[in-house]
């Protein structure tokens, strides 16, 4: 691994973020703790995902869609927890957390396509 | 509007259209392909035209190929691969080239059939592979001028285009040639089958047919000498000269994970005390 994947990180959490943020906002979460805490939750996540994509593709023969499948979930389900436990204003913290994530996921692959 | 006005204006377009695709064949034939590449592309004014193969031959037995000249590692490929350089670049005293590879395994390889990346060596990990330049310069001063009348090729199909006179390598065949077709210079091998050099036809450039026998594809090749490769010790396993940061990466990102789960529980911490 070596210096480039630190543009590879910044950029996918970039993505992320603007993705993630998009559509909280969309879906009425407001106030200031609750934006801070999204952009938290996804730093707090998204790097180590990346980190673990990259080393699993690499050195795994498991199926790019179970990879993907297995990370996805679990960040669903930490972010989930997080929005759960320290959120103030999102009353559906797992439905919020799957939608994101989804969403992020596909605008993500839309983007890398287009690209 | 009368007939006349309408039939000067299809005039007009026909004529347009006519110099345009003209205009774009000519321009067609001259195209260099240039390759799909970032730094290439960002310094294309920089870069010299190669257009040659050579064949790797790195100190270690091995071929490392770069993101850029100066960039990092994207893998290894053994001694002996035959890689064509389209373009070089002068980083410092490194000459790079250019080129154009595919992953087999954890080994890069030339371009295969299927998908394919461009990456960059240093030239001085390679070693030419011997071309029709090559042949130019030994045997320059043996040319002559064409002076026949192109009667040993009319009305013949299929003459077989070679690299260079007994290169034992044909790119194809032309079929019947026109006035276009124009032998630059000739040469004589030393078995007297006469060569004829032609620089451009309709999309071929800078090959040769055999005069004497232009429809021959088993001419024999003349023993060309291939420079002796570095070859890995046994065992070895080539390691990227790009510095590794995966212990770095792994050192930021706990950082960053640890500081943002402080940054969260404090956070919750507020809620907690907001909520009282």
């Amino acid at each position: 691994m070596q210096i480039d994947f630190f543009m590879t990180l910044l950029i996918s959490l970039g993505l992320t973020l603007a993705f993630e943020l998009a559509f909280c906002l969309l879906f009425k979460v407001r106030g200031f703790y609750d934006i801070i805490l999204v952009i938290l939750v996804n730093v707090f996540t998204n790097p180590p995902v990346v980190f673990t994509h990259n080393i699993l593709q690499r050195s795994t023969a498991l199926p790019p869609v179970v990879i993907v499948l297995v990370l996805e979930t679990a960040v669903i389900v930490i972010e989930g927890f997080c929005y759960k436990f320290y959120a103030r204003s999102i009353k559906h913290p797992f439905w919020i957390s799957i939608g994101a994530n989804m969403f992020s996921y596909f605008a993500g692959l839309l983007t890398l396509n287009i690209i | 509007m009368g007939k006349k006005p309408i039939k000067k204006i299809t005039h007009l377009i026909f004529a347009c259209a006519l110099l345009i695709s003209l205009l774009s064949g000519f321009a067609i034939a001259d195209v260099i392909w240039e390759p799909p590449d970032d730094f290439y592309m960002s310094h294309a004014n920089e870069c010299q035209y190669v257009n040659r193969s050579f064949y790797a031959n790195g100190k270690n037995g091995y071929l490392e190929i770069f993101s850029k000249p100066g960039g990092i590692s994207l893998g290894f490929s053994e001694n002996g691969e035959i890689y064509h350089v389209q373009f070089s670049y002068k980083l410092g005293d490194e000459d790079w080239g250019v080129l154009e590879y595919s992953e087999s395994g954890d080994k890069l390889v030339p371009r295969d059939d299927g998908d394919y990346k461009t990456g960059w060596i240093k030239l001085s990990d390679t070693v030419l592979k011997y071309d029709y330049l090559s042949f130019e310069e030994e045997h320059k001063l043996e040319y002559k001028p064409y002076d026949g009348d192109y009667t040993e090729l009319s009305g013949i199909k299929n003459i077989v285009i070679w690299t260079f006179p007994r290169s034992g390598e044909n790119c194809g065949t032309l079929d019947e040639i026109d006035n276009n077709f124009t032998v630059e210079s000739v040469y004589t091998d030393s078995d007297g089958l006469k060569w004829g050099y032609i620089s451009y036809y309709y999309g071929h450039k800078n090959f040769w047919v055999c005069l004497s026998d232009p429809q021959n594809f088993s001419i024999a090749a003349a023993d060309i000498e291939i420079p002796p490769m570095h070859t890995p010790d046994p065992g070895f396993v080539p390691r990227s000269s790009s510095k590794d940061m995966t212990k770095t990466i792994i050192i930021c990102i706990s950082s960053v994970v640890l500081i943002t789960a402080v940054l969260i529980v404090i956070l919750g911490k507020k809620k907690i005390k907001a909520a009282k």
